[in-house]
């Protein structure tokens, strides 16, 4: 029966297709845009966590100040926030505290600066990251040619210049051993970054130069104030003990006040996830009005259809079809519109995907659960809005409809 | 034993002091294997009846028993199944659904009854080949004359195999020669054991019936049977003839003599009817 309900509903939508072919169009570009943008929004979700994750999870960072919530945005806007060149209360005496608890292998300061980096006549604005002699060891980071800080560097006067900066400021030249001039003062360049490794907490590095943090430090008025504070951990399954001991330490350092925010890899990933969660509903909550509005399409045109074929029902009921083969008859039809159009709006958003990956640097994620769920929405959407045309027509009675023209 | 027993049955329509009562009171028995004619003139409460009859409507009050069971009150999904197996409908309009072809149409009461299409279209076309518009069945209603569409409607009424047929005024909307056709069908029909019960203006019909009975104003004033009913055929026959033949009149004569004489004629025949009318009733 159902079988020959989806063949009337065909036969049916194949005589009015201007109709159905506009009321398609609405479910399309809602069922398109919904899963898009979810597709987006867990794409970047992923590879935001890849790249966390890249880190290992043995780090815990320590910035400035107080996180409200436990987790949230609030402490995302605390990490970025942490590289901003505010005023720090993280200090050198912090550093070396925290670098003492039997847990933690490495610990490293980062202090931010804001300059301009000059060669000759050339002058790029850039952020100057002072950091300490495990900074690549810790952040995971890679040189593409020369060296890094320390070893048997003794001159404190040394710069490592990301790609972007080298390519600005050199061109095709080899920059490693050249001079460049930051706030006044000559430093050698002894390497370069490969900004395609490592992750520094959601900043680009592209634009960055890295000093030494002692260095950084005479350029700060001899104040050390650091903006991070990176923490690689021993045994990683005692993160969360740690995380206790670094605050226990800070706090006494702080005199009692918590004036910074201990984030653990965990608690990153877990705070990045329900953030893109957050943003991602908000954006399918506001793709799926589109939805809905397609969904009231259906209905209106279901409505349409069953007062135009009013005596079509009579008839059918007379020759002996129930309510409820007349109710299935519409709602397939309803069904029908809406799955067409899901399936189309689900091969249009993988179109789509493709299109977005190929144009930009963001990977859609079109799971199969997204897919179904988009399956499913539609399946919904014509259940939602085709019931009521359908009990309309189910109801009617036979005499009646029988004398509609 | 398909008997219809009608006991008391009345059917209004509206609400308060707006309702108007269409059938008052009818009780009426029609026995299996008869052919009844219901006449009488509009609003009398004939269709009503038969949609009664034919389960499309139920009564305000009343008891309806088709084969002994009580149906009048049944839910809708019940009377759809007694409608589905038990009746088959005629209607003056044909009401063939207009985007079906003719086999669509005839097969259309077994697909309610879960018939698979190869043998619902087996069934509706060996019953198109004994009316005699086999050749029609992929033709659109549209492309079909009044008798071939009646035809069809016939045929999607027996494709069930009903035990009672319902015919509203089904040679309403067609010329002579197709009514004779049809009412030929629905004799052989009758012949066949089947309960036919018709709604009809035209007492030429009623040489068909085995039983007329005549209502008005939604209440049954006479039921005809043998030699009665013929008395009464040849009389409204007579009638219709010589009123017709007064009001062709005016046309067929040259327009002088028209003038005067004929609508006289004319007038004191119509009440001659009236009179006669009054007096069967």
């Amino acid at each position: 029966m159902i079988n020959e309900h989806f063949k009337m509903a065909t036969n049916s939508l194949r005589n009015n297709k201007v109709r159905t072919f506009l009321t398609l169009l609405g479910i399309i570009i809602g069922v398109t845009s919904v899963t898009t943008i979810i597709g987006l929004g867990e794409g970047v979700k992923k590879q935001v966590n890849r790249q966390i994750s890249s880190l290992g999870s043995d780090i815990i960072t320590v910035v400035p100040g107080r996180s409200a919530g436990d987790g949230g945005l609030d402490s995302i806007s605390s990490l970025l926030g942490s590289a901003t060149g505010s005023t720090s209360n993280l200090s050198q005496k912090d550093l070396s505290a925290v670098d003492s608890i039997p847990n933690v292998s490495l610990a490293g300061g980062t202090m931010v600066l804001d300059g301009s980096v000059t060669q000759d006549d050339k002058k790029v604005s850039t952020q100057i990251l002072a950091v300490g002699e495990n900074y690549l060891e810790l952040t995971k980071q890679k040189l593409s040619s020369g060296q890094f800080f320390g070893g048997d560097l003794t001159n404190n006067e040394t710069v490592v210049l990301s790609q972007n900066i080298a390519n600005k400021l050199f061109g095709d030249r080899d920059p490693i051993g050249s001079s460049v001039t930051i706030r006044d003062t000559n430093f050698i360049v002894i390497g370069v970054l490969n900004e395609q490794a490592g992750f520094n907490f959601g900043k680009s590095l592209s634009n960055t130069v890295l000093i030494p943090l002692p260095t950084g430090t005479k350029l700060n008025q001899d104040i050390m104030q650091l903006q991070q504070i990176t923490l690689s951990l021993d045994n990683p399954n005692d993160s969360a003990k740690t995380s206790q001991d670094i605050r226990s330490v800070l706090l006494k350092n702080h005199k009692g006040e918590e004036d910074f925010t201990i984030t653990t890899q965990d608690q990153l990933v877990n705070t990045t996830d329900s953030v893109f969660k957050m943003l991602t509903s908000f954006t399918a909550a506001v793709a799926s009005i589109s939805l809905l509005v397609g969904g009231i399409g259906v209905m209106n045109i279901m409505l349409v259809t069953v007062t135009e074929r009013t005596k079509e029902i009579g008839i059918r009921k007379a020759v002996g079809a129930t309510k409820f083969q007349i109710l299935m008859q519409f709602l397939i039809e309803a069904l029908v519109i809406t799955l067409t159009g899901g399936v189309v709006g689900i091969i249009l958003s993988v179109i789509l995907g493709y299109i977005i990956k190929a144009q930009t640097s963001i990977v859609p994620s079109l799971d199969p659960w997204i897919l179904l769920l988009a399956a499913g929405v539609s399946l919904s959407v014509g259940i939602i809005f085709g019931t009521w045309p359908a009990i309309r027509a189910a109801t009617k009675e036979p005499t009646e409809a029988l004398k509609h023209e | 034993m398909n008997s219809i027993e009608l006991t008391e049955v009345s059917k209004s329509f509206g609400l308060g002091v707006g309702a108007t009562t269409v059938i008052k009171d009818v009780s009426l028995s029609v026995p299996k294997g008869e052919f009844l004619v219901i006449m009488g003139p509009s609003g009398s409460g004939k269709s009503t009846l038969l949609n009664i009859i034919g389960l499309l409507d139920t009564p305000d009050d009343g008891i309806y028993k088709l084969s002994g069971k009580d149906v009048a009150y049944l839910s809708s999904r019940r009377r759809a199944k007694i409608r589905r197996n038990n009746i088959g409908i005629i209607f003056q309009n044909f009401n063939l659904i207009g985007r079906m072809n003719v086999l669509e149409n005839v097969s259309l009461p077994l697909l309610y009854k879960g018939v698979s299409t190869v043998k619902r279209y087996e069934r509706a076309s060996e019953i198109l080949k004994y009316l005699g518009i086999q050749e029609k069945e992929y033709y659109l209603p549209n492309q079909l004359s009044g008798g071939q569409l009646q035809r069809a409607a016939i045929a999607r009424a027996m494709v069930n195999r009903p035990s009672i047929v319902l015919a509203d005024e089904p040679t309403g909307n067609l010329d002579t020669k197709a009514s004779k056709v049809i009412m030929a069908a629905l004799k052989e029909i009758h012949q066949a054991g089947n309960t036919i019960i018709m709604v009809t203006h035209n007492p030429d019909l009623a040489v068909y019936a085995d039983r007329v009975i005549k209502m008005v104003d939604g209440r049954i004033e006479e039921e005809l049977t043998g030699k009665n009913m013929d008395a009464d055929i040849a009389l409204q026959q007579k009638e219709a003839t010589q009123h017709v033949r007064t009001a062709k009149n005016p046309a067929i004569e040259p327009q002088p003599k028209a003038k005067k004489k004929p609508a006289k004629k004319a007038s004191a025949k119509k009440s001659v009817v009236k009179k006669s009318k009054g007096k069967t009733s």
